[in-house]
């Protein structure tokens, strides 16, 4: 039984049989309805003609509709309308009715045809919407795939300079050592030479040191893992501190500090600010003529605590100095050795401490960089006892 | 020296032990090492070293767990050795009973020094009542402080806790520790009375307070008392 249905289904569903169909019904009602010829109930058939049309009309389109409409109400006329076959018809209030039959079959047809018009628009323009939908998702999926791969592109052109950068840079000391260290050991050297290969092996893991620091710094700063333990210190600990460390790199140069009387605690992360003043002072050092000096300016005003350090280096050149503070930012023919990651942990570091870090060139030569770092006043400014 | 003092060298690593073994033997020190912390806790129980070099970050016991086990009988000083940027560790350190500690990579000068310093502090503790630094003298029962002879006028606090890091020369005492025995619990975190304390004594006893050469600062750990 559902295997006719359904083959029914799929026959009723195609439009090239629609008209053989209208035709068929109508003339299947016809038949179906010839009982009622005989007798006066003629006007019955009209309304049977009707709902089969409409019934023909939720699934045709409007000319087999019209068709069916039509062939209706000639056929109610010429084989139900008396006289019989004939299109002629004798009463007039049976003209009457066979044309208002005819005009609300037609009606009826188009009507219900339209109806169904406007809902398969309806249903197009939802698929339209979603098809539309559809794209727009896609299109921005790949716009976010083309950013990825840009950036991966960028990260891996960075990760290559990086990767290139450090090795250089690890290897140079590294080769340093070792090289002096095993001519220390297979060669017979004068004591003097000796001291000088020791100092060379000396030099080199300093500096290897250095770089290591400047990389776990980085990656700190790039993780985003920088938790500030701030706390209340005395700044001239953090001044000794930092030219206790870059003793050696300092004793060729006049260290100048000038810290206001009244100056007082600041609240920092004593570890970060290290990092900050040493590489401020450890290039102003590479870069400065020896005897010449550097000076650190403490101040503070309007719970702000402002550090200077300046010196009588080349400065920067015009162009590039809003550039300073960029990953891997090197002045050209700049001596080798260095990451270009020095002024950037700098800035990341003070950052985390919510401040500014800037940048001048002095008016009689040399850097100035500023630093402002917001700091609340202490509680105790008077002594208690 | 007329007798080598036997310094303990805990530390898992090779290249550490080897590194301390020359820099101290040439320094006149004998040493005996120990790879791990069991074996150190032996070793330092048979030799008795006028003082332990221990490394925190050991593979078996935790370094602390050794620190404490060595105080229960142990009094001579114990340097503990560290990484940078471990300050949480250095203070459970010293507050476990360490005297002092040096992050890797430590110069050998700093070394020396504070193996110096330590092993000094322990004949020190013992004798008389009279502190002398440099030009500074404190005297701890008459609460008597002169500097190059002359009076010092200090308050009741600044004696304290003057009298208090001299007293523990060779040691670092932490901010906590300090706070504790000065101002007494519940101050343990006001680290600005310490700060502000310190800047009014150090005005008062360094020939430049900006660099003080007395009272030293170990950077977020405490402070301990130079030479």
């Amino acid at each position: 039984m559902k295997a006719i249905a359904g083959t029914l289904m799929k026959f009723l569903k195609q439009r090239k049989y629609h008209y053989m169909l209208a035709i068929l019904t109508v003339g299947l009602v016809a038949l179906l309805c010839t009982p009622l010829a005989a007798t006066k109930n003629y006007h019955v058939v009209p309304y049977i003609f009707l709902f089969v049309v409409s019934i023909l009309a939720t699934f045709m389109r409007i000319i087999p509709v019209l068709i069916a409409s039509t062939l209706s109400a000639l056929v109610w006329n010429y084989f139900f309308i008396p006289p019989h076959y004939t299109f002629h018809i004798e009463k007039t209030e049976d003209i009457l009715l066979f044309g208002m039959f005819f005009m609300i079959a037609m009606l009826n047809g188009v009507l219900t045809s339209r109806m169904k018009q406007q809902e398969e628009m309806a249903k197009d323009r939802e698929k339209n919407v979603n098809t539309m939908l559809e794209l727009t998702l896609e299109r921005e999926y790949l716009a976010e795939l083309a950013q990825k791969a840009r950036f991966l592109d960028e990260s891996d052109k960075l990760y290559k300079t990086l990767f290139n950068s450090i090795s250089h840079e690890l290897r140079i000391p590294v080769a340093t050592i070792m090289g002096a260290a095993e001519s220390l050991i297979t060669l017979k050297h004068t004591a003097e030479l000796q001291e000088e290969l020791s100092h060379e092996i000396f030099t080199a893991s300093v500096r290897l040191n250095r770089v290591i620091e400047n990389l776990l710094n980085m990656s700190r700063l790039e993780s985003g893992r920088i938790s500030l333990r701030a706390d209340w210190h005395d700044i001239n600990d953090l001044i000794n501190k930092v030219s206790a460390d870059l003793d050696e790199e300092l004793k060729n140069f006049v260290l100048v500090v000038e810290i206001p009387d009244d100056m007082p605690l600041v609240r920092i992360d004593f570890g970060l600010m290290e990092q900050v003043l040493y590489n401020l002072l450890f290039n102003s050092a590479e870069y400065s003529p020896a005897g010449s000096e550097i000076t650190i300016r403490i101040s503070h005003a309007n719970n702000m605590l402002a550090i200077k350090v300046l010196d009588r280096g080349p400065g920067f050149p015009a162009d590039k100095i809003s550039s300073v503070f960029n990953k891997f930012f090197r002045v050209e023919n700049s001596k080798s050795g260095g990451l270009g990651l020095g002024l950037s942990i700098v800035k990341g570091f003070v950052e985390a401490h919510k401040g500014t870090i800037t940048v001048e060139n002095r008016k009689e030569g040399g850097a100035d960089f500023t630093i402002n770092i917001p700091s609340e006043q202490p509680e105790i400014a008077e002594l208690i006892n | 020296m007329l007798e080598k003092e036997t310094i303990l060298v805990i530390d898992d690593e090779l290249q550490i032990r080897r590194l301390l073994d020359i820099t101290l033997s040439a320094n006149g020190y004998r040493i005996i090492h120990a790879e791990r912390g069991k074996s150190g806790l032996v070793d330092a129980a048979t030799f008795n070293p006028a003082l332990i070099l221990l490394d925190l970050g050991l593979p078996d016991i935790d370094g602390q767990e050794i620190l404490v086990k060595l105080r229960e009988w142990y009094t001579n000083p114990i340097i503990i050795l560290s990484v940078r940027d471990s300050e949480t560790d250095i203070i459970k350190a010293l507050d476990n009973g360490a005297n002092d500690y040096l992050t890797k990579p430590f110069r050998s000068g700093e070394l020396l020094a504070r193996i110096r310093a330590s092993i000094r502090s322990v004949s020190i503790t013992n004798e008389s009542p009279v502190i002398i630094a440099g030009n500074l003298s404190i005297d701890l029962i008459s609460h008597v402080v002169r500097k190059n002879n002359e009076l010092l006028k200090l308050t009741s606090t600044e004696f304290a806790l003057l009298a208090l890091l001299a007293g523990n020369e060779g040691r670092v005492l932490t901010h906590q520790f300090i706070l504790n025995k000065i101002w007494g619990h519940g101050y343990a975190e006001q680290t600005q009375y310490l700060r502000v304390f310190i800047a009014q004594l150090r005005k008062k006893i360094e020939d430049n307070p900006a660099k003080p050469t007395l009272l030293i600062t170990e950077s977020g750990i405490g402070y301990r008392f130079g030479d």
